[in-house]
C-alpha cells in the first residue's frame, strides 16, 4: 500500500478544485440569470381558484402545451416551480460535465501518465477528483438556495415557500450527484473517452425527452422511473415533501454507480 | 475537394443518426401526439365555452391558434429546434476542432492548400450536411402534413415553417464554428454541443417567462419559431436581421482568426 494523504496526493484535491473554479463561476452566472430573471416577472396574479379548477379537468397533453402540468402558475410556488425546472436542467448538464471530467479529463488532455504515476492509488486519485465534483455540486445547490431566497426577497412579497426552496435545493443536489455518478460510470465502462462523454450526454437527452413524454401521457409512472428530471414533481415539493421512493432511488443508484465506476476505473486500460 | 469528402465522410454516420432522430421527434409529436391532442381539444372546447371570452383573454392565450396544427407544431418546435440546434453545434464543433482535439493542426496546415481554402472547404462540408438533413426533414414534414388532412395552413406557409429548422441550424452552425475556432481547447464535442443546445432552450424558456416585447432577442431558438408564420405570415424582420448579423459576425471573426492563428502543438 502506498502512502496516501501526504505531499503531492493531498494537492490533487486542491488542484482539481482550482481547475474547475472558472467553469463553476460561469455556471453560477447562468444560475443567477435563470433564477433572478425568471422570478423578477412574478407580480402576484390575483389568485382565482376557478382557474386552477378548470385546468385540473384538462387532459395532460393540453396542459403540457400550456406549460402547466400539475402547476398553478398564479401562485408563487407554482411560478417558482416552472422557473426552477430550468435550474435543474442546468445542474444536470453541469454535473454530467463534472462526472465526465472525473474519469476522462487526464486521458483527453493526454496527461494521464503524469498523474497516475504519482505515488497514490488510482482509486485515491479518482476519489479526490470525485470529491472536487461533489463539492462543486453541493455549492451549486447551496447557491440555488441563496439565489432563490434573494430573488424572492427583491419582490416585496412574503416568502411563503421557504421550505419548498430548501427541498428543491436538496432535490437539485440529489439529481446532480446522480447524473455525475452516472456519467462517471459510463465513462469508466467505455474505452474511448469522446464516446464516453457522448453517451453520458445522450443519457441526459434521453432523460429529458422521457420527461417531456411523461408530461404528455396520463399515468406514466413507469416513464417517471427512467426520467430523473421528473423525480421531484412540483405538486409534491410544493406540499413540502420529497417523494421518499425517488430519494431512495437517487441515493442507492448514486452509490451503486460510484462503486461500479471506481471498480471499473481501477482496471481501465487508459489511453490517450 | 478531398477535404470536403473527408469531413463529410467522417460525419456520415452521425448525420444519419441525427436525421433519424429529427424525423422521429417530428413523427412522435405531429403524427403520434397531435391526434390525441386535437381529440382532447374537442372534449374541452364545450368546457371553455362556459367561460366568458374575457376569462380566456385574461390568460393571454390565443386559443384558436394554440389549438390548431400550427399551434401544436410551434409547441413541438421547442423540442425539434433543440435537437436541430444540438446537431448543428456538434457538427460544426466536431469539424472545426478536429485538428485541435487530436493535436495535429500542423499536419493539416502544412498541406499545399491555403488556410482560406481549408476554412472554406470545412464550411462547405458542414453546409452540405445541413442542407441534406433538411431535404429529408422538410420533405418528411411536408409529406406528413399533406397526409394529415389538416388544411389550416397553406403549402408555402407550411414549407416556410418547416424550414425554420434549416435557418436555426445555420445559426447554430455559425455559433459552433466561432466557438471551435476561438476556444483554446475543445475537450468534448458532445458536452459543448449539449451546452449550446440546452443553453438556448433555457433562454427560450426564460424569455417565455419574462414575456416582454422583443425579448426573443436573447433566445436564438426563437428566432425562427413557426408561430410568427401562422400569425403574421412570415418571420419577424428584426429577428432575421439579428440572426444574419450573428451569422456574419461569427463566420467572419472565425475566418480571420483561423487564417491568422498560431498553430499550437498541444
Amino acid at each position: 500500500m502506498l502512502v496516501q494523504g501526504e505531499g503531492d496526493c493531498m494537492n490533487i484535491l486542491k488542484k482539481e478544485l482550482k481547475a474547475s473554479l472558472k467553469a463553476f463561476f460561469c455556471w453560477s452566472v447562468g444560475l443567477f440569470f435563470v433564477v433572478f430573471a425568471g422570478m423578477a416577472k412574478y407580480t402576484g396574479f390575483a389568485s382565482d381558484t376557478s382557474v386552477a379548477e378548470i385546468f385540473d379537468s384538462f387532459p395532460k397533453i393540453v396542459l403540457a402545451v400550456f406549460g402547466m402540468v400539475d402547476i398553478d402558475i398564479t401562485s408563487l410556488g407554482g411560478f417558482y416551480a416552472v422557473d426552477i425546472y430550468y435550474a435543474i436542467i442546468c445542474i444536470a448538464i453541469y454535473a454530467i460535465g463534472l462526472g465526465v471530467k472525473v474519469v476522462n479529463q487526464e486521458s483527453i488532455d493526454k496527461t494521464y501518465e503524469f498523474i497516475f504515476s504519482k505515488p497514490c492509488t488510482r482509486y485515491y486519485i479518482l476519489r479526490m477528483k470525485f470529491a472536487s465534483a461533489f463539492i462543486y455540486i453541493t455549492l451549486y445547490s447551496v447557491l440555488n438556495f441563496i439565489f432563490s431566497v434573494g430573488a424572492i426577497s427583491t419582490l416585496d412579497i412574503e416568502n411563503t415557500i421557504f421550505t419548498s426552496i430548501v427541498l428543491y435545493s436538496v432535490a437539485m443536489w440529489l439529481l446532480g450527484i446522480l447524473f455525475c455518478t452516472v456519467a462517471m460510470f459510463i465513462c469508466a465502462i467505455i474505452k474511448n473517452s469522446e464516446k464516453g462523454a457522448l453517451y453520458s450526454n445522450l443519457v441526459f437527452l434521453g432523460a429529458f425527452v422521457l420527461g417531456m413524454l411523461y408530461d404528455m401521457v396520463e399515468n406514466g409512472w413507469i416513464i417517471r422511473v427512467f426520467s430523473p428530471l421528473k423525480y421531484f414533481l412540483p405538486k409534491e415539493v410544493l406540499n413540502d415533501e420529497l417523494n421518499i421512493l425517488f430519494v431512495c432511488i437517487c441515493v442507492v443508484f448514486s452509490i451503486g454507480f460510484y462503486i461500479a465506476a471506481s471498480k471499473l476505473f481501477e482496471r481501465k486500460d487508459l489511453q490517450a | 475537394m478531398n477535404l470536403i469528402f473527408y469531413e463529410a465522410k467522417s460525419c456520415l454516420k452521425s448525420t444519419g443518426i441525427w436525421i433519424v432522430s429529427l424525423i422521429s421527434v417530428f413523427a412522435l409529436m405531429m403524427i403520434g401526439a397531435y391526434p390525441i391532442y386535437s381529440s382532447a381539444i374537442d372534449d374541452i372546447m364545450p368546457l371553455l365555452a362556459n367561460y366568458p371570452p374575457e376569462f380566456i383573454e385574461a390568460f393571454g392565450m390565443d386559443l384558436e391558434n394554440l389549438f390548431s396544427y400550427g399551434g401544436f407544431y410551434n409547441f413541438s418546435f421547442g423540442y425539434i429546434g433543440l435537437v436541430a440546434a444540438i446537431m448543428a453545434a456538434s457538427l460544426s464543433i466536431s469539424v472545426f476542432s478536429r485538428e485541435k482535439r487530436s493535436k495535429c493542426m500542423d499536419f493539416l496546415l502544412t498541406k499545399p492548400i491555403s488556410r482560406e481554402n481549408i476554412f472554406f472547404y470545412k464550411l462547405v462540408a458542414c453546409l452540405g450536411i445541413i442542407v441534406l438533413t433538411n431535404i429529408f426533414y422538410v420533405g418528411f414534414a411536408l409529406l406528413s402534413y399533406n397526409l394529415s388532412g389538416d388544411k389550416s395552413v397553406s403549402f408555402s406557409e407550411s414549407a416556410l415553417a418547416f424550414s425554420g429548422v434549416f435557418f436555426t441550424q445555420i445559426l447554430f452552425l455559425s455559433l459552433g464554428i466561432a466557438f471551435a475556432v476561438f476556444a483554446k481547447r475543445v475537450r468534448s464535442v458532445s458536452g459543448s454541443a449539449t451546452i449550446f443546445g440546452f443553453g438556448a432552450f433555457v433562454l427560450s424558456a426564460i424569455s417565455n417567462i419574462i414575456d416582454e416585447e422583443n425579448i426573443e432577442i436573447i433566445a436564438p431558438l426563437k428566432y425562427f419559431e413557426p408561430n410568427s408564420i401562422f400569425t403574421t405570415g412570415g418571420y419577424s424582420v428584426l429577428l432575421i436581421v439579428i440572426a444574419v448579423i450573428i451569422i456574419a459576425l461569427c463566420l467572419g471573426a472565425a475566418f480571420v482568426k483561423f487564417c491568422k492563428d498560431d498553430a499550437r502543438a498541444g
